[in-house]
């Protein structure tokens, strides 16, 4: 039926409907039809407006309810949702009106959303880089990350060997086992040599990984080669464009790494770097698949398709156990550990802070919805009035729920939208503060998956804060309303809003007791004493490559000729060439015994090569005895060794230990020749037991090719950069010193994670605070506001201001002390979350609760401050003619 | 009162009419002749207007999404176009109420000074 039809058959039924009316009547049928065409009148505009109105989209658009929907025999599905769609639309469009027409309240609501929100959004995306978003690599799922661990020895992440892969192999549980281990690597052939962090990797481990060339080819089967015999490498995308101007002609050429040449035979993708920043690979093999005394490498493998992380776990653990009977001598008390891939890099202690983060956030958006809710509430008893007319005229409880959530979903979605703002801000904030570049793998971005988690936590927080006012609004019946006295409902809603504020005050106290705790840690980590006078350190590291060095002699040679050079540098005191850099790096581990006593007794301890310049650059004195002779310092018979004071008081307490000998079991004896004092070796933080036991020997007995060397300055020891590098230069120009900072900037550089978490929980805290105090003014305001007529009567009847005021302070006080009380119990079951995060601080420290608490019922009074002043200035007379 | 001829009285005549239109509709659906004797016979014959001008009206506050109109059956068991209020329409009933509750008042005031 066509629309001009449709409205000839309305207009014919309408008369008809008349004319039987008028026939009823009595009418004569010829008068019946005249008066109803008189009385239904011209008939043109009634086709016209259906024209206009109801034509199709040619004619205009096709509104809600259009010929073709009106045609249709009942309501189609479509239909009811159109409605309900029409409904929606409508109940924004008024949100949104409402809203504005409170700009300081919705703003503030906006604003507070807006930041914690923000907040959730920056961390949420940070988590995910770092936790959640897919690794680049095929079936990333199902890689596993096998290293080592020894809880005897307090070694965490230690390398595998040859023989546990081997095993791991045969184990049936995975489809593949490849293996990798970090390098420095040293490039020469440009202007100055370069160290280049590189990885040599077994031939397999990318086509396992899924990841391929942009030029040339992997790595083949037969090239993987012990270190120091490889013939080819791959090199990295931006390397290749950095350091070879992205030559069209690299594949095949010859470049120098450490002092080889060696061919490039591909390039990898751009933006892959593995395992986690290293731009130059090198193929790994062995001329000894089932060496088990080598530990250097860290195992990559594939589960089995229908296998999961237990089988893995399974079969890692089995060999363990035939390991320590098989190799008892290296592998007692060691443990292979398999877990995913991304937790050999993410560990345990970063995974913990990280949810620490997450739950600390979460509570600062919490604070913000109960600030809105309160908002909301206080403006619900203001709309009481509509809300009841709006029932009245047959809106349902159902519909009023729904508009009052609409208008939450527009708060929460402009505050989600202003929060992506602030997170960006945050995560610049982040960027910044994180010195070191991360894992290739890691990619901190506000992107789709974050966008959408935004979007759901402010449709989340929307009903959070939407549903106490909802369903109040949905309860304002007529009833209530045409009895009319605000106080009637006031008692309820008060309740409310006063619980709101107690559960607000509990989360501020748990996050600033989190806040102090955190704070003082850093402040901790940052003044913590290392043992020795670090203003005046410069340090370094230097890699020895090529043929040359593969004499011990002449690798011992060059770090004595760079210890002596250096330290005679102008504005230089002293130097010296040491394995480990103190509260950095943490010695290789050892077993020692003294002599005559059974090798199970024996204790693990951290040993430290060095030249023999080592306590004069660090400016501490030995304890007791001799440093090393010259001649013993390139000597690598020598059998003389420094303790440390813990060493010496566990195996020989009581007892003069200069002169008496201890075993290192597979190595030999060593005399004592001296006494030092214990140095912080592991960074802050990291303490393990073993590397409190410290062991001194002379460079030649390790004879390492990379070392760190220390220079002790007499001013500021940055000035000495430039100098050491060009006395390098003259060394030996092949190689390239790294890592070149004062001790100073390296404390900063190991304390970033704390300063980070450090200043970011500061921020939650003091935002917390902040949060806290507005939802504590709203309530109290809102309270003198509403009972401004009983104020102006006690003040006619005689109250002074003074107790007027200090009774609305009290109110506010005596929220803020119910809700510190919540907040105490709670934070202290959270503070023990943090044990083993901060440093140098108890988590039990009744003065990190009592300072909450205190500044939280500082910040209560100043909120009710206002308020109370506002109520102890009413006017009697006023107040009264008010209502 | 035709189309396009918008004078404050058409406005205000126009305004009280979609008022009318959305009131009857509150209590349920009904054909354009049911509406038209639910308000114009029923007001007294106050409202001069014709039968036809009530359909512009029903027109227009459909294409505005605040009626909907469904082909049923009526009474006489004859094909009718009933009319029934969306949830804009009941929205749309409120404003105007209020509005005219605030314009009667204060008329009211003016008229019958208390």
């Amino acid at each position: 039926m066509s629309l001009e039809e449709e409205i000839e058959d309305e207009i014919r039924f309408h008369l008809e409907m008349r004319i039987q009316a008028n026939l009823d009547a009595g009418m004569s049928p010829e008068e019946a039809r005249l008066d109803a065409e008189r009385r239904f009148g011209d008939r043109e505009p009634v086709r016209r407006a259906g024209r206009r109105y109801l034509g199709g989209p040619g004619a205009g658009g096709g509104p809600p309810g259009s010929p073709s929907t009106v045609a249709a025999r009942g309501r189609t599905v479509g239909q009811r949702l159109r409605w309900a769609l029409s409904g929606l639309r409508q109940d924004l469009v008024f949100g949104i009106r409402m809203l504005l027409r409170h700009p300081l309240p919705t703003g503030a609501a906006v604003l507070s959303l807006a930041l914690g929100i923000g907040a959730n959004t920056a961390n949420f995306s940070i988590v995910y880089g770092v936790l959640l978003r897919d690794l680049p690599f095929d079936r990333a799922g199902a890689l596993v990350f096998v290293d080592a661990w020894n809880p005897e020895r307090g070694d965490g992440d230690a390398p595998v060997t040859w023989a546990d892969l081997d095993a791991l192999r045969s184990a049936g549980a995975f489809e593949d086992v490849q293996a990798f281990t970090t390098r420095d690597l040293t490039l020469t052939g440009g202007d100055r040599p370069e160290r280049i962090a590189g990885a040599s990797v077994t031939p397999g481990l990318f086509e396992m990984l899924g990841v391929a060339p942009q030029r040339g080819r992997l790595f083949a089967p037969d090239e993987g080669a012990e270190a120091g015999f490889e013939a080819v490498a791959l090199l990295s995308d931006g390397l290749w464009k950095a350091r070879f101007a992205a030559d069209p002609d690299i594949l095949g050429r010859t470049v120098h790494i450490n002092g080889r040449d060696i061919t490039v035979v591909g390039v990898m993708a751009p933006g892959f770097r593995f395992p986690e920043r290293e731009d130059l690979w090198l193929p790994l093999g062995t001329d000894d698949a089932t060496d088990h005394r080598t530990r250097n490498m860290i195992g990559v493998a594939r589960l089995q398709e229908d296998a999961g992380f237990p089988v893995a776990r399974e079969a890692a653990a089995r060999w363990s156990e035939e390991a320590a009977i098989r190799f008892p001598d290296t592998h007692h008390g060691w443990t292979l550990r398999a877990q995913p891939f991304r937790h050999g890099f993410v560990d345990a202690g970063a995974r913990q802070l990280m949810t620490l983060l997450v739950a600390s956030v979460g509570f600062v958006l919490l604070l913000a919805c109960a600030n809105v809710a309160n908002l909301l509430l206080a403006r619900a008893s203001g709309r009481r009035q509509e809300m009841a007319v709006r029932s009245s005229l047959g809106a349902g409880r159902l519909r009023l729920a729904q508009q009052v959530l609409m208008e939450s979903a527009v708060l929460g979605l402009a505050g989600g939208a202003l929060g992506v703002l602030a997170a960006k801000v945050w995560l610049d904030f982040f960027s910044r503060s994180v010195p070191e570049e991360m894992a290739f793998w890691i990619t901190v971005a506000i992107d789709g998956p974050i966008l959408l988690y935004t979007l759901s936590i402010s449709l989340v927080t929307s009903l959070l804060f939407g549903l106490l006012p909802a369903l109040q609004a949905s309860r304002a019946g007529l009833g209530e309303t045409l009895r009319g006295g605000s106080r009637s409902i006031l008692g309820g809603r008060g309740r409310a809003r006063g619980g709101l504020i107690i559960a607000e005050v509990g989360l501020a106290v748990v996050l600033l007791a989190t806040a102090t705790l955190m704070v003082r840690s850093f402040l901790a980590l940052q003044h913590a004493d290392p043992g020795f006078d670090d203003t005046t350190l410069l340090s370094f590291r230097i890699t020895q490559a090529g043929d040359h060095y593969d004499d011990p002699v002449a690798r011992g040679e060059y770090y004595r000729g760079v210890a002596e050079r250096l330290g005679n540098l102008p504005g230089a005191v002293v130097a010296a060439a040491t394995s480990a850099i103190p509260a950095d790096d943490g010695g290789s581990s050892i077993r020692i015994l003294p002599e005559g006593t059974p090798e199970d007794d024996a204790l693990y301890a951290s040993a430290i090569f060095s030249t023999r310049g080592l306590f004069e650059t660090l400016g501490l004195d030995l304890i007791s005895g001799r440093g090393f002779t010259p001649t013993e310092e390139l000597d690598a018979e020598a059998d003389v060794a420094i303790v440390g004071r813990r060493v010496a008081d566990r195996l020989w307490p009581g007892e003069d230990p200069v002169g008496r000998s201890f075993l290192v079991p597979g190595t030999g004896a060593f005399r004592v020749i001296g006494v030092a004092p214990d140095l912080q070796y592991e960074e802050f933080g990291e303490d393990l037991e073993g590397a409190r036991l410290q062991v001194h020997f002379p460079y030649a007995l390790g004879g390492y090719r990379g070392m760190a060397v220390l220079v002790r300055s007499a001013g500021d020891p940055g000035k000495l950069v430039a100098p050491a590098r060009e006395e390098l230069a003259r060394i030996d120009p092949s190689l390239a010193p790294h890592d070149i900072l004062t001790m100073r900037e390296r404390r900063a550089l190991t304390t970033w994670e704390a300063e980070l978490f450090g200043k970011s929980f500061a921020i939650f805290g003091a935002l917390a605070l902040l949060l806290a105090l507005c939802g504590i003014y709203g309530v109290i305001a809102y309270s003198v506001a509403q009972r401004t007529r009983e104020i102006g009567i006690r003040i006619a009847l005689g109250a002074r201001p003074g107790g007027v005021r200090s009774q609305v302070v009290g109110h506010a006080l005596g929220l803020a002390g119910a809700g510190a009380v919540l907040g105490v119990l709670a934070a202290v079951a959270f503070a023990r979350a943090l044990q083993g995060v901060v440093f140098g601080v108890s988590t039990a420290d009744p003065l990190v609760f009592l300072g909450a608490v205190g500044g939280m019922l500082v910040t209560a009074a100043a909120a009710g401050w206002i308020p109370a002043r506002r109520a102890a200035g009413v006017d009697p007379t006023e107040a009264l003619r008010a209502e | 009162m035709t189309e396009g001829n918008a004078s404050d009285r058409g406005d205000l005549l126009r305004g009280a009419l979609e008022m009318l239109i959305l009131r009857t509709l509150l209590s349920g659906s009904r054909h354009g002749y049911g509406i038209s004797e639910a308000i114009l016979s029923g007001s007294g014959d106050v409202l001069e207007i014709d039968e036809g001008s009530l359909y512009p009206a029903l027109y227009r506050m459909q294409s505005r999404g605040w009626i909907e109109a469904i082909w049923g059956k009526s009474e006489n068991n004859r094909r009718a176009k009933f009319y029934s209020l969306t949830p804009e329409g009941r929205h749309q009933y409120e404003l105007v109420l209020a509005r005219w509750t605030r314009f009667s008042g204060a008329v009211h005031r003016v008229v019958e000074p208390a």
